[in-house]
């Protein structure tokens, strides 16, 4: 039997497009040395590459949410007091966090290590049912429920990033702390549109906020394990 | 009493009322709150728009509660964040927690309050522009030379904490252009600019923005000359393009090596054979002659006989029925022998032309069998007027029994021709005879022919035929010698006519006149021609003198008083061409 062996011009044209692509990347790419590349034994990482990496995912995700937020409001939140209705009344409410600078200063390290872990986790069930009732609501807005799916996995890689800091920060027993439970997927899933929708501004206004408090805390830490 | 009193009270208060209304007085409108800004996530200000006052002097608070606190508290400071606003120092700043703000206005008439705000601290940050800007050039020895731009975080940000995340912006441009060249950095506090123009003056200006908020305003322009000897050149960038060409030619290579062939004939198509249409190539390659042959004959090859047709006129000859004063249409071949029954047509000339009669004498099929007796040169026997391009022909004639037809030929383009006399003894009955000589006549007379000419040529015309003839009676010959012209009256004689087809001939008998002689005025002197014989001709009448020309060319003759007898004659109708040149 005899293969007739061809090349297509669309091959060649890739191809061609490839090596120039390639070419062109390794310009401009930054020239990072080869951590755990080939090397035997422990590998580590560079502490301020780790928190560089966390303070990027956990920023990326704040802006998603408050953009996730802002086109709910501008959909659902016209003329309807939302604000008021869901004032005071995020699961992570009770959760004492600090609130400002000096408070916040004054926090340790694992506190704030174990407040950053404790709200990813309790981010993991309401940012999953969300993303499970907006696939099946018909008349839900795609980007809303692209930017659920892309904060429900970004969560997940920084919930283990900010563990393998902890970790090389604050190598020591660990300890299973506690997480508010989110328990408003009665409302989340009504049929009752306004109680929906409700239910709805008040997840997306909260995890808002929580993202935001997620974002400052590692880049606090951040600058006390690394020249900021 | 009490009743009284109450009535009092009422009356007196809308007394009151009365009086503030006719004095234009009325609780003050509801304030607006306007923003709240807050500079670095420590401390914020709220400002909030006052309404009409009422016409009364109004007061303004703004109470507060926070989010799961029910205590309302007031406004702190009034004064620190300017008139209407309300200044939150550190103490009283709280991120992530909603406020509930609400701003009162109280005068003597009453309160109004404003809508509550719900605000966040975490989200109406707006910092204040860096500080201290500073651009320096710098010229480090192997290296590019380069603007370093330096400057520091804005007042009342923390950014070293990590509390405060900031971003940067720095725009810069030549003093003179109108577009910003923008640079977006994050967190750093210094950026280096590369590839300046020298010479030129450059403006600089920076901003910054927090993770979450609003950006600053523009710092103040900085500015930098550029000095002229500032160098520019860099030569990595050329190195990269050569690499990358050559990257490029060698993958061009090896893809033409791999499909080369394929690649040329896209390029450069093969350029089709010669193809024959309808030709089976494959003919060729078998070797079947034959085949080929039938394929080619297959398409009108070679050329049908129609092309004949068009190379030769056919000559018609056509059995004495038809009588011949004029010229006829039927085709003449002057090539193939000269029949004694042909037409002589020119080519040129029109039936209508009184110059070109062709007086054919028609040709039955006995002297088809001589031609060349009846053949008659053309050259000597021609007797041409030189005016009116007239030919007249003696045609030889041959004394046997065989009919002899006179015939002529055309001399030139423009010829007329005039049958000779054949001999009587013709047996042949259908011959058609012509008045041949009256159309000499005509013609002659009317173009004013010279004796001298007409002379000339009669007496050569009279030497050619004897020449020519050959066995003929001297009778004939005489004839001929006199005559010149001349015709035969009776039916026996040989002069042929469409007797069939005379359609003006008249009822009288046909009268043949001969030309006596053509006196010096060139009056032609004609008898009537009575007899057969051919004898000397009777000096009979003579008519010499034109009377009258009839409609269809018929010439009135009367004898000239002067000299001769004239006849009336008349002329067959002939269809010859009515004018003369």
């Amino acid at each position: 039997m005899i293969i007739k062996r061809t090349l297509d011009p669309k091959g060649s044209c890739l191809l061609l497009l490839l090596v120039v692509s390639n070419l062109l990347l390794c310009q401009g790419v930054e020239d990072y040395a080869p951590y755990c590349k080939n090397q035997p034994g422990n590998c580590r990482i560079p502490l301020q590459s780790l928190f560089e990496r966390a303070t990027l995912v956990a920023s990326n995700n704040y802006r998603l949410a408050r953009e996730m937020f802002n086109e709910f409001n501008k959909q659902y939140g016209e003329g309807k007091n939302f604000t008021s209705k869901v004032i005071n009344s995020c699961h992570t409410e009770f959760m004492t966090t600090p609130n400002n600078k000096e408070a916040a200063a004054n926090t340790e390290d694992e506190a704030l290590f174990r407040l950053v872990i404790s709200l990813l986790h309790s981010w993991d069930e309401p940012l999953h049912q969300a993303v499970t009732e907006l696939l099946h609501r018909n008349g839900a807005s795609p980007d809303i429920l692209a930017r659920a799916k892309e904060i429900e996995d970004k969560a997940k890689v920084l919930l283990e990033g900010v563990e393998m800091i902890q970790k090389r920060v604050h190598p020591g027993e660990k300890k299973n702390e506690p997480y508010p439970v989110w328990s408003e997927k009665s409302s989340l899933t009504a049929d009752d549109e306004d109680v929906r929708q409700t239910a709805f501004y008040r997840m997306f206004h909260c995890l808002h906020r929580d993202s935001s408090k997620i974002s400052t805390y590692i880049n606090l830490l951040k600058c006390r394990f690394t020249p900021c | 009493m009490k009743e009284n009193a109450a009535s009092r009270v009422v009356f007196i208060l809308l007394l009151f009322l009365n009086v503030s209304l006719l004095n234009g007085q009325s609780p003050p409108e509801k304030p607006k709150l306007v923003k709240c800004r807050s500079p670095g996530k420590e401390t914020f200000t709220c400002w909030w728009e006052p309404g009409a006052d009422g016409g009364l002097p109004t007061n303004y608070t703004l109470t507060y509660h926070k989010e799961g606190e029910t205590l309302i508290h007031e406004c702190p400071d009034y004064k620190t964040g300017g008139p209407n606003s309300c200044y939150f120092s550190k103490k009283h700043t709280s991120i992530w927690k909603m406020y509930v703000i609400t701003v009162n206005a109280i005068n003597q008439m009453g309160i109004s309050s404003s809508d509550p705000l719900y605000v966040d601290v975490t989200y109406i940050v707006e910092p204040e522009p860096p500080a201290n800007l500073t651009l320096e050039l710098k010229h480090p020895e192997d290296r590019k030379p380069y603007l370093w731009i330096k400057w520091s975080p804005p007042t009342m940000t923390d950014v070293k904490s990590g509390w405060f995340i900031i971003q940067y912006e720095i725009r810069l441009k030549p003093e003179k252009a109108t577009d910003w060249e923008t640079h977006f950095t994050p967190k750093q506090t210094q950026l280096k600019i590369f590839n300046l123009y020298p010479g030129q003056k450059y403006l600089v200006q920076i901003r910054c923005k927090p993770d979450h908020g609003y950006w600053s305003e523009w710092s103040p322009e900085s500015s930098i000359q550029i000095p002229n000897d500032f160098p520019v050149k860099d030569t990595s960038m050329w190195i990269f393009v050569a690499i990358l060409s050559a990257v490029i030619c060698l993958i061009m290579v090896w893809a033409v090596a791999l499909k080369g062939y394929s690649m040329v004939t896209c390029i450069l198509p093969p350029v089709p054979g010669p193809k024959i249409k309808g030709f089976d190539v494959h003919l060729l390659e078998k070797g079947k002659s034959e085949e080929l042959l039938r394929a080619l004959e297959s398409q009108d090859f070679p050329p049908t006989s129609d092309c004949e047709d068009l190379l030769m006129e056919f000559i018609e000859v056509d059995d004495c029925e038809d009588q011949q004063l004029m010229p006829r249409p039927s085709k003449e071949h002057t090539e193939q022998g000269v029949k004694p029954m042909h037409l002589d047509l020119d080519s040129d000339s029109g039936r209508g032309s009184f110059d070109s009669p062709s007086l054919l004498s028609e040709k039955c099929d006995e002297p088809q069998a001589h031609p060349s007796k009846f053949h008659t040169p053309e050259g000597p026997e021609k007797l041409e007027n030189p005016e009116t391009n007239l030919t007249c022909l003696q045609a030889p004639q041959s004394t046997s029994g065989e009919g002899k037809i006179p015939y002529f030929l055309a001399n030139g383009p423009k010829s007329s021709t005039w049958p000779f006399p054949q001999p009587p003894s013709l047996h042949s009955p259908r011959y058609s005879y012509h008045n041949i000589a009256d159309v000499c006549e005509l013609a002659l007379g009317m173009a004013g022919t010279t004796a001298t000419s007409l002379d000339q040529t009669d007496q050569h015309a009279l030497k050619a035929s004897k020449t020519i003839e050959t066995g003929r009676e001297g009778k004939a010959t005489k004839q001929r010698e006199s005559e010149g012209c001349s015709s035969k009256p009776d039916q026996d004689t040989v002069w042929p006519l469409p007797q069939d087809k005379t359609p003006l001939i008249s009822a009288k008998p046909l009268e043949y006149v001969e030309i006596h002689k053509v006196s010096q005025d060139g009056v032609l002197a004609l008898f009537p021609k009575q007899n057969e014989k051919f004898g000397a001709p009777e000096a009979s009448k003579e008519y010499s003198k034109v009377s009258r020309v009839t409609d269809s060319n018929i010439l009135v003759l009367v004898p000239d008083p002067q000299a001769q007898n004239l006849t009336l004659l008349e002329e067959p109708a002939k269809k010859a061409p009515p004018a003369l040149p």
